[in-house]
Order: structure tokens, then sequence, then C-alpha cells
């Protein structure tokens, strides 16, 4: 039976923010909140592997951002933008 | 009978000796109990008006946890979330060996190369760090930790002691060389050779 997080919602709203991210339409620094920001919403002792997940994600995308030559960024982030949405369609059950 | 007496001349010197004894005890023990009582076990954070620091939760005689939030508005936030944990926590003012936790608007100011940077200690910190470092409480947007996201709960003492004790690589970032530290769990982006802090990040 697929998993079905708690937080459906709050997953289902970063999801649209990776869809913005890859088009280009939502900066990495705005996609760095997104994604901290849904990890805040979740609390739920269960799933705190993914709350940590999330975390380290953004943590990963950050360290990417000021490491990276700056015409390298966006393509260095996709792998990150990739595992998150992954997460994602697991997360709901998808 | 000359040994009676004697016993019976004795008594008194005996319970004499007997009540310092336990006068003794008593002064010895005294303090400790003092301690226990005085502070309970609990800790309870919650910000203060004055520089020095405050010491909001003790268990036994060998440890306490001396926290506090420092500047205006972090103790305005402090006070209106009512929570933080050891980690979102500040560190008082003027406490003996540590550094100050504050909002970027709150630090001394130094201009390098036409940019603004904050001085914590010793380094300089960009806007974009010390906004990050911010208690997670107190990061939110419209909060002193800036528009992006809360803080990461990261204080200047820790920054420095990933500086002074954790690994570091370094990468050429658009020609600038970057070091980065890493201890633990917290990773420190910086240039300079850990002069000027970049950002901060957890794992």
């Amino acid at each position: 039976m697929a998993r079905v997080g708690t937080y459906p919602e709050v997953v289902r709203t970063l999801r649209a923010s990776i869809g913005a991210y890859r088009s280009r339409e939502l900066s990495l620094e705005s996609f760095q909140a997104s994604v901290w920001d849904a990890a805040c919403m979740i609390v739920d002792v269960e799933e705190h592997e993914d709350r940590s997940f999330l975390q380290s994600a953004e943590s990963r995308l950050e360290l990417i951002a000021f490491t990276t030559d700056r015409d390298r960024i966006f393509d260095a982030t996709l792998a990150v933008v990739d595992e998150i949405d992954a997460w994602a369609e697991g997360y709901l059950g998808e | 009978m000359n040994p009676t007496a004697t016993t019976h001349q004795r008594r008194p010197s005996v319970a004499v000796l007997v009540v310092a004894v336990l006068v003794a005890l008593g002064a010895l023990f005294a303090p400790a109990a003092s301690a226990s009582t005085g502070v309970g076990p609990e800790t309870r954070v919650r910000a203060f008006d004055h520089p020095t620091a405050a010491l909001v939760g003790r268990v036994g005689l060998g440890s306490s946890t001396a926290v506090g939030v420092s500047g205006p508005s972090l103790r305005q936030q402090a006070s209106a979330t009512g929570n933080a944990t050891e980690a979102g926590a500040g560190v008082a003012d003027d406490v003996a060996g540590r550094l100050p936790w504050n909002s970027y608007a709150e630090y001394p100011k130094v201009s390098v190369g036409g940019r603004e940077y904050a001085q914590i200690g010793d380094r300089l910190y960009t806007q974009h760090a010390v906004d990050r470092m911010m208690p997670s409480g107190l990061g939110s947007s419209g909060a002193p930790g800036g528009a992006f996201g809360a803080g990461r709960s990261i204080s200047p003492n820790f920054v420095e002691d990933v500086i002074r004790t954790g690994s570091s690589t370094t990468e050429i970032v658009d020609g600038v060389t970057r070091t980065i530290f890493r201890s633990g769990t917290v990773t420190v982006v910086t240039e300079d050779g850990g002069r000027l802090v970049v950002t901060v990040m957890t794992h």
C-alpha cells in the first residue's frame, strides 16, 4: 500500500515550487525557502525523517549556491531537486 | 569511687564533642541543600533586559545553564514567542568568552570593498549568514531573520567553534577562494581564510 504522509498539502505546495524552479520561474533562494518552510511544517514525530531529509536538501542547495560558479549553479542544483521530487512522490503515494 | 566519678566527668565532654561534630556536619551540608533547592531542575528561557547572563536552569551542583536573548529586537521577539531551545536560545552580551547573538541590525558594521558586514568577535559576517543563524522561532518572514525562511539556530559561538576546530576544504568560486569548514552537523562557508563568514548551514 502506498504511503501517504500527514501533510499532503504541504508537499503538494512544495511540488508546485519544484515545477516553478525547474522552469526558472522561481529563484533558488525562494525555492530554498519553500523547501525549508515545508520541512518546518512537517512536525509529526513519526515523520521526523521526512523533515530531516528536507532540511538536509535545503542545506545542500545552500552549499551549491555558495561553492559553485554562478553560471553552473542551476544545473548543479537539479540533482537535489530531482531527489526532492522523488521524495515528494513517495510521500504522496504516487 | 574515683573511676565512677571520672566517668561522670567525661560524659559532658563527649556530649559537647557530638554536638560539635553535628554542627560541623550541618555546616558542610547546608550549602548543598540550599543549592539543590534554590533553582529547580527545569530549564526556562526568557528574554531579559540586562546584558548579563541569566541562570535559567540548574541540575545538581556541577552543571548550570545560562542562556538568554540579547538585543532589544530579539528580546521582544523572544517574549512574543515565549519559547526557545538550547540551540535556539540566544547568548547574552558580555558573557566572558562568548559572542553576542543578535539580529543583523544590532551588530556593529564594517565596510570592506564597498560591502557592509556585521562584526562578531574577530570575524565579519554577511547579512545572509547572520539571518540564517537566527533562532528558528525568530527567523520567519517579518522577523529579524529576514524574508527567506526561518533561522537555522546556529549561534556565533557554534560558528567560531566550527572554524577553529573543524575540517576544511577550499573551492574557487567565480575567481574567489572560499574555505568551507565542517564540524558535526554544521558547515560554514568563508572567504579570506575564515575571516569573512559568507553562509552557514546544518545537515
